[in-house]
């Protein structure tokens, strides 16, 4: 059980400090003359918070969520919380991680285009927008899920 | 351009099509029980299948892109255009199709 929670805890954490850097990435990019340096670390930390997310959600996901959670959902007054939002999350999930790491090598690829205000930093402000807005959806999303579970 | 765009672009190009190879999956399991099934028995879950499908898919897709673009091809920003759009839509398309298909 303690994996578990700590699995469920770190997939919780690890995920909101990807919003939250993904956030840091966006306002970055939107300066005029971004810092590079930060939006390395930034996009370094939005990568690597997904795929630590990805890789404890899954564990907590396949080891206990579909054998003791998924039935109290299903059984519960909000059945619906598994069965369409928890559904839409653990599928659209798996974006982030891709988008987060085109984001990455974005940056420090071309740290001459971002600096010179050219179209490609628009386009990565525009995912790291994605990233953000999203990852957040999804935390909402998983705790619509935990107060179905707690019903 | 130099070797990091053509880096950029083929990583693009691999996030695109495993995005939409998710999304495809997804809804062919949901409609199609003995694909999941197969998820499932190969996989151990089927999220876990289409997680390691996902990234075999972007790995090869990368690899061949790095092959087909030049370093003169100047698609970087249009490929990650693509990316943002290939990525709401899928998103947009994955959550209406559980909305409908979680109702009934």
């Amino acid at each position: 059980m303690t994996i578990l929670y700590t699995s469920l805890i770190v997939h919780i954490i690890a995920g909101l400090v990807g919003v939250i850097s993904a956030f840091a990435l966006l306002i970055g990019l939107l300066h005029r003359v971004p810092k590079i340096r930060s939006l390395k670390i930034w996009s370094v930390i939005t990568f690597f918070s997904f795929i630590l997310s990805w890789a404890t959600g899954a564990y907590y996901y396949v080891l206990y969520y579909g054998k003791a959670v998924k039935p109290v959902i299903l059984a519960g007054g909000a059945p619906w919380a598994h069965k369409i939002v928890m559904e839409a999350k653990e599928h659209v999930f798996l974006f982030i991680p891709f988008v987060a790491f085109v984001i990455m090598v974005g940056i420090f690829a071309a740290p001459d285009a971002i600096l010179g205000d050219r179209p490609i930093k628009k386009s990565l402000a525009w995912l790291s927008a994605f990233v953000f807005v999203l990852g957040a959806l999804i935390a909402l999303a998983g705790v619509a899920i935990s107060g179905a579970a707690r019903q | 351009m130099n070797n990091r765009y053509k880096l950029l672009k083929s990583i693009s190009l691999g996030s695109i099509v495993a995005i939409i190879a998710v999304t495809v999956i997804t809804i062919v399991g949901e409609l199609y029980a003995p694909f999941k099934d197969w998820l499932k028995g190969v996989f151990m879950h089927h999220w876990l299948g289409k997680s390691a499908l996902a990234v075999i898919i972007f790995i090869f897709v990368s690899f061949v892109g790095n092959i087909l673009f030049s370093r003169e091809d100047n698609r970087a920003k249009w490929l990650l255009e693509a990316l943002l759009y290939v990525a709401l839509l899928a998103t947009l398309f994955l959550m209406i199709f559980f909305f409908y298909h979680g109702r009934s």
